[in-house]
């Protein structure tokens, strides 16, 4: 059993195959050894660490990318933009718990979960035209009217450099 | 003041209920040639008008492009039919590829601001996941997002993209991945003469026009082909400096555009073969033909999904009007008649000039519509009645062949059974389902416990005319027919099918007297489908029969018509008045009912009988008889005169 501290002093008890799909944990008890000693995780909240928790058993028993296989895991990750059903229903939340996971998953480096979480932001933005984009992020246009019309237009930006 | 741009602009907008238009005039192609006004027709469905601007008659051309103007149903129609240009700028297969995303991820997030703190590194990330023409929509968000994804140090996540969407074709040699994107989903300007319609070139790796490409491709071929009397070619292939990349690449389109060419077949082998450019120009052949057959399969794909669509709405549009249609006929008769041939505008397969088709549009279209619903009708619907009228009963002859032989002496013949409810509710449902088997089995055996009914309550359910005429109360007749056996003569029915036509085929008058006289003329072959309930509960011919009932002083409970048909013969009070006491015809009972039935006078409001002694009935048919010999006397003399003897 491995004991892991969040940022908000929760204490979660986890077992090791579970956590181990975390490679920063799982490197951090390679070094450390057998302890009774907490893992302190400063970056992940209690909430958060329980939705990665959440993930890491239901996907505990799948391989592990391990250095001989990035190869392989590289060209499954550039086949594969569809997420599972069970990964889109964990992913449905709000927009700062996504934010919070993909923060977690990369602070943890958690290949999957990060793509999971990426895939999802992608998804949302795919199909959309440049003014729903800026609806979506709520951002403004900065582009001046003459420069918009050139941007939609022009051709050289985008030559051969 | 108002424009005369604006009178025009105003004509079409109330032509068009307003909402269904939008009036773009920040076209960015407007700047470049201002003569050119686009209008844009309900952009959600990509309707686009362009018309010169300095027409004197702009109101009216426009309007004349417009389909259907003027016409009532124009924003139905507007609606569904007519595609004139893209909705804007982008290339088609753009706009194909984000509505094919649009159809597959609906998400009901619709802010991620809080995303946008991300680390730069996650947030490239995000964007490695994304198709290339979001990585393009990305970059006209803002000025720095542009900054980052326009440059060079941005290469790996176009790369990246490009990695991640095999379908897509790969960059070719000597491109980068950013203008490769640009070029197959960027704008569809042509980038030499800044026109419509510019597609890319794989090997001009320019997105350009139709008429561009044959003018390049004609200089080029020009170069390559004028005829040199020593060598055959003005450029000796031999002789020819070191080509680049880009120049090999034109070269050997030219060549993959003359297949039938023995030059151009000899040269492209010769650089097939070449030991030093070889390898390259294999590359750029197979390139060549892997983009040619994506962009093939797009475009086919494009076309039959716009074809899809609109055949949908096409299809929604009549069936909300006409009910169930089947699609095989909409198909047919649309393009028959051309009125609906919505790829390329109305009626460009019809027989019909178009102008004709737009003004007399309503009747072509009842016209259509009428078309259909007959083929339904005759090729569907009818043979569909027909079908479940023999599944029905061969499901009761069944049912007969199981029950004992009283059952089945009192129940109709199995070819009757489709005359009857419920089965013909259960044949006449709308829509083309096969028939449930336990419904029907269900009403069989509710009908053959029901017929024929035992009491007054039963009688009414299977005649529900009565309670129909008056909803929510007792019907008059019924408390006084409830001590009746429904078998009385009382009872008084009309047959549905007969009712109007003066005739009561299988019995004397037109009343049936009694259920016993209803079953019997169960095999009217007036009967139609579409009458729902064949026999009704005749509540005048009730009063008739009543009132003769009680004249004679009878039973209406227990007086059957067997009882009644004993030689008496009655006169109708309302008709001889006080004046006479002899009446001049004479009436059997049934008679009697029938006459009262029909005649609906006020004079007649209530039955009054008579009953006519022996006497007078002798001196009435002795009358009878005198007028008979004196008409047939008549007839002898004028046969006589005319020489008709």
């Amino acid at each position: 059993m491995v004991l892991l501290v969040t940022s908000d002093n929760e204490q979660f008890t986890t077992e090791k195959d579970i956590v181990e799909r975390s490679v920063l944990i799982k490197n951090m008890l390679e070094d450390v050894g057998e302890s009774d000693q907490p893992i302190p995780l400063p970056n992940v909240s209690s909430s958060v660490l329980k939705k990665v928790l959440e993930y890491c058993e239901h996907h505990r028993g799948e391989p592990l990318p391990t250095a001989d296989s990035e190869q392989s895991q590289d060209e499954t990750r550039k086949r594969t933009t569809d997420i599972s059903e069970w990964d889109q229903k964990f992913i449905t939340v709000d927009q700062e718990m996504l934010f919070e996971i993909i923060l977690a998953a990369n602070y943890l480096d958690i290949k999957s979960l990060l793509d999971v979480g990426c895939k999802t932001v992608a998804n949302m933005i795919k199909g959309k035209t440049p003014e729903e984009i800026r609806k979506l992020f709520n951002i403004v246009n900065d582009f001046t009217p003459e420069e918009e019309a050139q941007i939609k237009k022009e051709n050289e930006w985008a030559e051969d450099r | 003041m108002v424009t005369k741009r604006e009178t025009d602009l105003n004509i079409l907008v109330n032509a068009l209920n307003h909402d269904k238009l939008v009036l773009d005039e920040t076209n960015p192609r407007s700047e470049s040639k201002p003569s050119l006004l686009s209008v844009y027709a309900d952009c959600s469905t990509s309707h686009r008008v362009t018309v010169p601007m300095n027409s004197t008659r702009m109101s009216r051309s426009l309007l004349r492009r417009l389909p259907f103007y003027g016409l009532d149903d124009l924003a139905s129609v507007l609606n569904l039919t007519w595609r004139i240009q893209s909705e804007d700028e982008r290339n088609p297969r753009t706009i194909y590829f984000m509505m094919l995303e649009r159809r597959k991820h609906i998400y009901r997030l619709q802010d991620l601001s809080y995303l946008l703190s991300l680390p730069i590194e996650l947030f490239y990330e995000v964007l490695g996941h994304l198709h290339p023409i979001d990585l393009l929509n990305v970059a006209q968000t803002n000025k720095r997002w542009r900054r980052l994804l326009i440059t060079c140090d941005s290469a790996w996540l176009w790369d990246l993209v490009f990695l991640r969407n095999p379908s897509l074709p790969s960059c070719p040699l000597g491109v980068t991945s950013l203008r490769w994107a640009d070029l197959l989903f960027g704008s569809f300007i042509c980038e030499d003469c800044g026109g419509d319609r510019g597609y890319p070139d794989c090997g001009w790796r320019r997105r350009i026009c139709w008429m561009c490409r044959s003018t390049r491709y004609s200089i080029l071929l020009t170069a390559l082909y004028a005829k040199n009397h020593d060598t055959g070619f003005l450029f000796d292939p031999g002789e020819r400096p070191r080509l680049t990349i880009q120049q090999l690449a034109n070269q050997i389109s030219v060549y993959i555009m003359l297949p039938r060419n023995l030059d151009a077949r000899n040269e492209l082998n010769k650089l097939k073969s070449d030991p030093e450019i070889g390898i390259l120009a294999n590359s750029i052949i197979n390139h060549s033909d892997m983009c040619d057959n994506w962009e093939a399969s797009i475009d086919r794909a494009i076309d039959h999904d716009r074809n899809e669509r609109v055949y949908d709405r096409v299809t929604d549009f009549l069936k909300q009007r006409l009910g169930h249609v089947d699609p095989y006929f909409i198909t047919l008769h649309t393009w028959q008649t051309g009125c609906l041939s919505h790829m390329r505008g109305p009626g460009k397969h019809s027989s019909l000039p178009i102008k004709d088709i737009r003004r007399n549009w309503p009747a072509i279209r009842e016209q259509l519509e009428l078309e259909l619903v007959e083929c339904e009708r005759v090729e569907w619907r009818i043979p569909h009645i027909s079908g479940l009228h023999n599944d029905i009963q061969d499901i009761y002859s069944d049912f007969l062949k199981a029950s004992s032989d009283e059952t089945v002496a009192r129940l109709p013949v199995a070819p009757d059974i489709r005359l009857y409810e419920p089965f013909i509710t259960i044949a006449n449902a709308p829509g083309y389902a096969s028939i449930n088997k336990a419904e029907v089995e269900l009403g069989i055996t509710s009908f053959a416990e029901q017929w024929p009914p035992g009491t007054i309550h039963e009688l009414v359910t299977t005649c529900p005319s009565l309670l129909q005429r008056e909803p929510g109360s007792q019907p008059m007749l019924l408390p006084l027919l409830e001590t009746c056996g429904i078998n009385s003569a009382a009872c008084v029915f009309t047959c549905v099918g007969c009712t109007g036509a003066g005739l009561g085929a299988s019995v004397a008058g037109w009343c049936l007297i009694g259920w016993d006289a209803a079953t019997t003329h169960r095999g009217c072959t007036r009967l139609v489908v579409k009458h729902r309930t064949p026999f009704k509960l005749s509540e005048r011919g009730c009063m008739a029969a009543m009132s003769l009932l009680s004249l004679l002083k009878l039973d209406p409970c227990t007086t059957n018509a067997d009882h009644l048909d004993d030689g008496l013969f009655f006169a109708c009070m309302n008709c001889l008045g006080t004046r006479s006491s002899r009446p001049k015809t004479l009436f059997s009972w049934r008679d009697c009912i029938s006459h009262f039935m029909e005649v609906q006078k006020p004079s007649h409001s209530t039955p009054s009988w008579k009953i006519i002694s022996d006497e007078d009935v002798h001196a009435t048919r002795a009358l009878d008889a005198e007028d008979s010999e004196r008409q047939a006397e008549s007839l002898a003399f004028a046969a006589d005169l005319f020489g008709m003897a």
